[in-house]
């Protein structure tokens, strides 16, 4: 499985599906430690392009072209998201004056 | 079992249900208090009317096959054990429904003019229907377990009619003693059938009607419980109930609390009907204590004892109504001391007598109460002959009844009853109710001097009673004076067909007859121009038999009060502590609990969410891992 | 000589790539964090045509990469948060949960991937056709894109709406 002598013009499928769940990996440790609203919305799409690195990788692992169709379509998701998360952001930002995610504890209780 | 559907059973019965249900339901609202006496009075008619239409065709039939049956419809039904609703005309239960309709039929009319003006008015007249019809249900049922269902009936018709002028505390407590009291006895009623149901079930008898009862009568004589012959225990279970409803000791304490309610209704149910219930179930189940000589021997004893206890206790009363209640009691006592020397017949024709003339002086007693505007207390009375004549001599006519003067009734059955009793050979039993004679006639002629000679004592101005309640006296007065010769030479061949004839030895009548006499000699030599003077020659004596030898307090500390803390303890502890406090509320501050702690995980925060969110899929993967490789 | 190419290529994007990822998750101001995640884009499109997904690698330039890094920076601005976070650092115990729970992530995950690890991607092949793309898109998956289409519809109502002072 761990070819670091590059001869052949292949990599191992195990390489990008690691780069792919280390990237999600990232985006999920920085969704429970930063604080920042904006940033939060960050690691959302680093999880997401995680996730469509592993797509790519497996379409091109077994060979169909799939995998490729859904990472297009969760470009659209992901934009849809970002721009409805940040309008949100926005907002909070104008009625509390802070974008602390400890600020939002209404649903609390 | 095949019934002989004799239809006018049923007619019998349902007149007075209506008369209930007509003035309960529209009485007060609709009908003046006249048409809501007369109904209720006409539905009792109606009745005896039907029930002398049945007891001429039972004369028709011969005499050793007298039965006539009518099985309404089926109440129990469970596998092989069934219980009709079946009513049964014999013999027995001819004479009870005519007295019953017939002594009530009076009471009711007496009502009319007793009761006028009461707030209440058409709800006594129900509730006297609604008694009446419980009382035929119990002396017309075919098998013991219907005649416990009138048995009931009438323990409720007493307590509502006791406690009928209910706002007054007393008095309703007074109905409650009664209903309570009644339960006790009640109990032993249940267990005795109970366990004759069992002794019958484990012979292979499934019906529990009075002819398939007597004909297996030899069953209960054979099976015993716990080591004792089950006819004996059923027996004196059975005479257990008797002693509830029929105020004998231990439990007649209710009956002298019971005049609390309105006298005409002292008059039908605890003097002429409802406390001859038991007398009238012995009779009926005197083909189980025929297995059992030894639970009639109870009865004897206990019927003697409580004739003795109650007379000496009457001759001491200053209430009116309280002197005729422990007569009852007494005369009850002479009733079931009839059934324990194996004479139930004249037990039976005891009561006959003794319904004429004891409604006769409770009603004559109302009159007196009503005429002198509620007063009760003898000592307050006097010289009423003068000023209400007619009750005066109705009042004699159930004076010398009742002391046993001859030709009048209560000579004919009293003295039948001395003599069965001398004959059954328990002598002191025969000497006592000698003496309890002799105590009659003392403690009623005293009641009779009291009244209504000397000069009056009162305040109130004394008037006659209107004819709606003479009348009905006067007819009483009648029967008081013919039924024992009637009854006496028609009453008990009928009763007991195929009986030896009774001859009667001379001794017993001149014995008996004196022991009247001494008694009323007594009284008019005691009591006299001063009421009461041996009061003062023997006071502690008297105290002690005025306040009925303190048994009402002896009771109160052995049972009541004990009962009470008991009761106090339980409602403090396991209903307050267990179950409202760890069932009820713990409950509920569980659930509270859980949830308080449940709502800590709402913490408001969308990175804890998201911590638990990663822990479970993290598990989740681990789960389809291991799934996968395991 | 390619095949080394090729693999020095992919393995100094991937390098780039969490680097990027690095930098977005710990960077201090948020401006930062957008530039670095901007630079994490820009490199996954370059691994992307480097295994062959054409398409996808230019869409992400022009959607991710372009859109929806200027409207994350475009929001930085408008709330003001060009400034460094005077925020009091966080709890260690909270960081140490975070970690542990993102390597056990990554752990299961590799794990759970592991059946197909035999397999091998070659570098810079013949990328796919557009044509053929286009055929699953709107043709298998046409319904899908249907529900794209409205879910952007929803999200371009939504941010109107947010945006209005008074509805």
């Amino acid at each position: 499985m761990m070819n670091f002598l590059p001869l052949t013009d292949s990599v191992p499928l195990a390489h990008i599906v690691g780069l792919g769940v280390a990237v999600f990996a990232a985006g999920a440790f920085g969704f429970l430690v930063r604080r920042n609203l904006i940033v939060l919305l960050m690691c959302v799409e680093l999880m997401l392009n995680g996730a469509n690195i592993v797509l790519v990788a497996f379409s091109r692992a077994p060979g169909a072209a799939d995998p490729q169709v859904w990472v297009i379509f969760m470009f659209a998701v992901a934009a849809a998201e970002a721009g409805v998360g940040l309008a949100l952001a926005v907002l909070i930002w104008r009625r509390l004056g802070t974008l602390d995610i400890d600020a939002l504890k209404e649903l609390k209780g | 079992m095949e019934g002989n559907f004799y239809p006018l059973l049923k007619w019998m019965i349902l007149p007075p249900l209506a008369g209930f249900v007509l003035n309960g339901l529209i009485g007060r609202r609709l009908l003046s208090e006249r048409a809501g006496g007369i109904l209720g009075s006409l539905a009792i008619f109606l009745s005896f009317v039907f029930a002398l239409l049945s007891l001429s065709d039972l004369l028709n039939l011969p005499a050793a096959d007298r039965l006539l049956r009518d099985t309404m419809f089926t109440w129990i039904s469970a596998g092989p054990f069934t219980v009709d609703f079946a009513l049964r005309l014999d013999p027995l239960s001819a004479v009870m429904a005519l007295v019953v309709t017939g002594v009530s039929f009076l009471i009711h009319v007496y009502s009319i003019g007793y009761m006028r003006g009461d707030r209440g008015f058409h709800k006594y007249f129900a509730y006297l229907n609604f008694f009446v019809f419980f009382m035929l249900v119990l002396v017309l049922a075919d098998n013991p377990v219907l005649m416990f269902v009138g048995w009931e009936g009438v323990g409720l018709a007493s307590y509502l009619l006791i406690g009928f002028w209910y706002e007054d505390p007393e008095k309703a407590s007074a109905g409650k003693k009664a209903f309570v009291t009644n339960r006790i006895g009640d109990a032993g009623f249940l267990a005795g059938l109970m366990l004759l149901a069992a002794a019958m079930h484990a012979g292979g008898v499934y019906g529990l009607d009075f002819a398939t009862l007597s004909a297996n009568a030899h069953l209960a004589a054979g099976a015993s419980f716990a080591g004792v012959n089950a006819a004996f225990l059923i027996g004196v279970l059975l005479f257990v109930g008797a002693t509830g409803k029929s105020a004998q000791f231990p439990l007649y304490v209710w009956l002298p609390d019971a005049m609390a309610g309105p006298t005409p209704v002292s008059a039908l149910i605890h003097a002429a009907t409802m406390v001859t219930a038991g007398v009238y179930m012995l009779s009926r189940m005197f083909f189980l204590y025929e297995a059992a000589p030894a639970a009639l021997d109870v009865v004897l004893v206990t019927g003697c004892f409580t004739a003795f206890l109650a007379a000496v206790i009457a001759v001491a009363q200053r209430d009116i109504k309280k002197v005729l209640a422990y007569s009852t009691v007494s005369q009850l006592g002479y009733m079931f001391m009839a059934v324990g020397a194996g004479a139930w017949a004249a037990g039976v024709f005891h009561l006959t007598t003794h319904a004429f003339f004891k409604a006769l002086l409770f009603l004559a007693a109302g009159s007196v109460i009503h005429g002198l505007g509620g007063e009760q207390d003898l000592f307050k009375m006097g010289g009423l002959r003068r000023h209400m004549r007619t009750t005066f001599i109705l009042t004699a006519t159930g004076w010398l009844a009742i002391s046993g003067v001859p030709p009048l009734a209560g000579f004919y059955s009293k003295d039948l009853i001395l003599e069965k009793v001398f004959n059954s050979g328990a002598g002191l039993v025969w000497l006592t109710g000698l003496l309890t004679a002799a105590l009659t006639a003392y403690y009623i002629s005293r009641l009779l001097i009291l009244a209504f000679m000397d000069k009056y004592r009162g305040k109130e101005h004394a008037h006659e009673s209107p004819a709606v309640m003479t009348v009905p006296m006067g007819l009483l007065a009648v029967l008081s004076v013919v039924g024992g010769m009637a009854g006496a030479a028609w009453l008990l061949p009928f009763l007991q067909p195929g009986a030896p004839p009774e001859h009667h030895s001379a001794l017993m009548i001149a014995v008996s007859v004196s022991a009247a006499a001494a008694g009323i000699i007594a009284a008019f030599l005691i009591t006299g121009r001063r009421a009461e003077d041996w009061a003062a020659a023997w006071p502690r004596t008297h105290r002690l038999v005025y306040n009925k030898f303190y048994v009402d307090e002896v009771y109160e500390a052995l049972v009541l009060k004990p009962l009470a803390r008991f009761a106090d303890w339980t409602f403090r502890v396991p209903d307050s502590k267990v179950i409202d406090g760890a069932f009820v509320n713990g409950t509920a501050r569980l659930f509270m609990s859980i949830g308080r702690n449940l709502s800590a995980a709402q913490t408001g925060n969308a990175q804890f969410y998201a911590v638990v969110f990663m822990a479970g899929l993290c598990l989740l993967l681990a789960a389809l891992l291991a799934g996968y490789y395991l | 000589m390619r095949p080394l190419l090729l693999n020095a290529a992919f393995y100094l994007l991937s390098g780039a790539i969490l680097a990027g990822a690095a930098g977005t998750v710990l960077l201090r101001r948020p401006l930062y964090c957008a530039l670095s995640l901007l630079f994490t884009l820009l490199a996954t499109s370059g691994l992307y045509i480097l295994l062959g997904a054409e398409l996808a690698g230019y869409l992400q330039i022009i959607v991710y990469a372009g859109a929806v890094m200027a409207l994350f920076i475009l929001a930085i601005h408008m709330t003001g948060q060009d400034e460094p976070a005077k925020l009091p650092p966080l709890p260690r115990l909270l960081l140490m949960a975070a970690g542990a729970g993102a390597a056990g992530l990554f752990a299961l995950l590799m794990l759970a991937s592991s059946r197909f690890f035999i397999a091998f991607v070659k570098l810079a092949p013949e990328p796919y056709s557009v044509a053929e793309q286009a055929g699953l898109i709107f043709g298998r998956y046409a319904p899908q894109f249907e529900l794209l289409s409205l879910l952007v519809l929803a999200g371009i109502a939504g941010a109107v709406l947010a945006a209005k002072k008074k509805l």
